[in-house]
């Protein structure tokens, strides 16, 4: 797509005009700088596909990090009429209910200066990290799957990986409603079986990191975060599990687009009617994939606090950690929204994307309804992460979503190329960061330079006002698949 | 745990290798094409990489239809794993239905990953015995992952439908494929 071809709407948003086949316009959040990387790849031309699918509302957005994906782009936004709109598996993705936890600590910086290298080791052994990684918890047995699949994160806790509390700082608490185990196909089970509490490949990782900046201190101190101390951040999703949930369905999904007489302009974004048989089915199995994901941060989260107290042998209360947030950001959801100046149910797709709900909304926890809902934004493994808190903004223009990370810039195969003859550990550990990795590419493929700057990312949602800026965390120790 | 237990911690893993193996098709292409292979980290006759910011996108080729299918399995197990490593110790018959040829392939490398991830078979050579526009079944020969022996590469969550294309094109077969990763 050409520059030309958008109208700015102000500094840091884009609109593509309504033409052809779309039923809304599509609006790009981005700065000019942002928007030629944006403009360097097909994703635009993604986001007037999606507007295209039935009952979408408002526009299809996509957020600063958006970049090409599959069907959706990544970064990318829709809400459908529940009514007469339609539900995609291409609007949530393979790994469904992909997403982040933080967890504060009370340990400050000076406090494990020293252990880093320790504390990566010693992570690295307890969570099963990398291709095909499993076995992290005994194989479950079919029914206690089910269980997962229903309860998610309240599961885990249940079996002693955590604390309820936890569950309270959670996206849905842990569990979305409506999962319906019947429509999880045998495949998507056995897949998944012995996956949970592993953390997977690619850009899935866990950090120990310090709190670098403090750009809002009353929210920061609602977090729990003051500058210089310690927090782990997780990111990882549904494995296998989700993988098999989201392909099974798109060949449900191809033969009901076919049924309803929908034209689409890319096959991935095969979609149903939400209130149809193939929709409901859908729903209720990327419930169950949702909570899996769930219960798989929750169990990681308990198993790195744990690695963390034997390492430094030190006790929960000298510890203090707790769990922050936990937020997905590749999900279908219903959600209340105001669409013309009516109150109504919606289906939020987020691919790529990140809840960013505002002060006084009944589903941020208790604990931080007064400032808003914490935002949790990982960049890439050099550079920084951000929590960031959701506004009102976000509930008027974006179904309060917000970016959910940096977006490459450079394909894995062009980042192996430009780390040829260089090591990528080493150029991290001058910066003052202890990395580890399963995979030989991993460490090239998720160089900082294969992402955009995190800093610039976050810094167009927060001058839109979608997302304030609270703190940036810096990472010290990185153990990735 | 056993698994990856008994891998080693290495430190900066990367640091080790320093070529980047791509489209190995020993069986089917000689020494010298193979080095060359290395060298572009592309085998014409077997399939290339495209590029795309995200996720991986290759090209494959096959003078034939069940060929193609062929190329496109080792393309996928060439991305996961070094395939170097995985010996034909077992044999596998695999048979998949799809709606059309797009749907056949992506539901073939599907099972595949299925395989992969379910029981650990990394698959090393296929052969197709059977092919009509919605019916595919092959052979697939491979063996148990063993971390002392094997070294993976990329996970590859699926095969998708986007811009998928399997078409010919003069007398040969081409398929453009994005993983998703």
């Amino acid at each position: 797509m050409e520059r030309h071809e958008l109208k700015k709407i102000h500094d840091n948003l884009y609109e593509i005009p309504k033409t052809g086949q779309m039923k809304v316009p599509g609006r790009i959040f981005a700065d000019a700088a942002l928007l030629s990387t944006i403009l360097a790849d097909q994703s635009p031309e993604q986001v007037r596909n999606v507007a295209t699918l039935p009952g979408i509302l408002r526009y299809s957005l996509a957020m600063p990090d958006m970049h090409w994906g599959y069907g959706f782009p990544i970064g990318g936004v829709a809400a459908t009429d529940i009514k007469t709109g339609v539900i995609s598996p291409g609007g949530v993705g393979y790994d469904i209910n992909c997403g982040v936890r933080l967890v504060r600590t009370d340990l400050r910086h000076s406090d494990v200066r020293d252990r880093v290298r320790d504390l990566v080791g010693a992570l690295f052994e307890k969570i099963p990290c990398g291709v095909g990684s499993r076995n992290a918890i005994p194989k479950l047995s079919l029914s206690e799957l089910d269980r997962v699949l229903v309860e998610g994160a309240a599961w885990a806790v249940k079996n002693g990986f955590g604390t309820t509390d936890d569950l309270e700082h959670t996206e849905e608490s842990g569990s979305l409603p409506g999962a319906n185990s019947d429509k999880v196909s045998e495949r998507a089970r056995e897949r998944g079986r012995a996956q949970l509490g592993t953390l997977g490949s690619g850009n899935h990782f866990l950090e120990v990191q310090r709190v670098d900046e403090i750009f809002e201190p009353a929210v920061a101190d609602a977090f729990g975060l003051q500058e210089g101390s310690i927090t782990l951040m997780i990111h990882s999703g549904s494995r296998g599990l989700g993988y098999q949930v989201c392909d099974d369905y798109l060949k449900v999904m191809a033969r009901a687009s076919e049924k309803y007489g929908f034209s689409l302009p890319d096959r991935q974004l095969a979609c149903a009617p939400v209130t149809s048989r193939e929709g409901k089915d859908y729903f209720g199995a990327m419930a169950c994939a949702a909570n899996f994901a769930w219960a798989n941060r929750q169990i990681m989260m308990h198993l790195g606090i744990e690695t963390v107290l034997k390492t430094l042998q030190i006790s929960p209360r000298n510890l203090g950690a707790k769990l922050v947030y936990d937020v997905c950001h590749n999900i279908a959801k219903f959600e209340e929204h105001t669409v013309d100046g009516k109150k109504r149910m919606v289906c939020v797709h987020r691919k790529g994307a990140t809840r960013a709900y505002p002060p006084g909304h009944p589903l941020v926890p208790r604990a931080y309804r007064a400032v808003g809902q914490p935002v949790l934004i990982p960049g890439d493994m050099g550079r920084a992460s951000y929590v960031s808190v959701g506004t009102e903004a976000a509930m008027e223009e974006t179904f309060g979503s917000t970016c959910h990370g940096a977006g490459r810039v450079l394909s894995r195969h062009k980042a192996v190329r430009a780390a040829k003859g260089r090591s990528i550990c080493r150029e991290l550990e001058d910066q003052g960061i202890i990395a580890r990795s399963r995979g030989k590419r991993t460490m090239a493929e998720e160089m900082p330079e294969a992402y955009k700057d995190i800093n610039n990312v976050v810094q167009v949602m927060h001058d839109a006002g979608i997302a304030r800026k609270v703190a940036r965390l810096k990472p010290l120790g990185v153990i990735k698949g | 745990m056993e698994l990856m237990q008994g891998r080693r911690l290495a430190d900066c893993p990367h640091s080790r290798y320093t070529a980047n193996h791509r489209g190995r098709g020993e069986a089917r292409i000689g020494q010298e094409q193979a080095e060359m292979a290395r060298e572009d980290q592309i085998d014409e006759q077997l399939y290339e990489t495209l590029d795309h910011t995200a996720d991986i996108a290759v090209r494959v080729r096959g003078d034939t239809l069940p060929q193609l299918f062929e190329n496109a399995a080792y393309a996928l197990f060439d991305t996961l794993v070094e395939l170097d490593g995985v010996a034909e110790a077992r044999e596998e018959i695999i048979q998949v239905d799809g709606a059309d040829l797009a749907e056949l392939m992506v539901t073939w490398l599907n099972e595949l990953l299925f395989l992969w991830e379910s029981q650990l078979l990394l698959f090393k050579r296929f052969e197709v015995t059977e092919l009509t526009d919605t019916r595919l079944t092959a052979r697939a020969w491979g063996e148990l992952f063993d971390e002392a022996h094997h070294a993976l590469l990329t996970e590859i969550k699926a095969a998708t439908y986007h811009q998928l294309r399997v078409e010919k094109v003069g007398t040969r077969w081409s398929a453009q494929l994005i993983f998703d990763i």
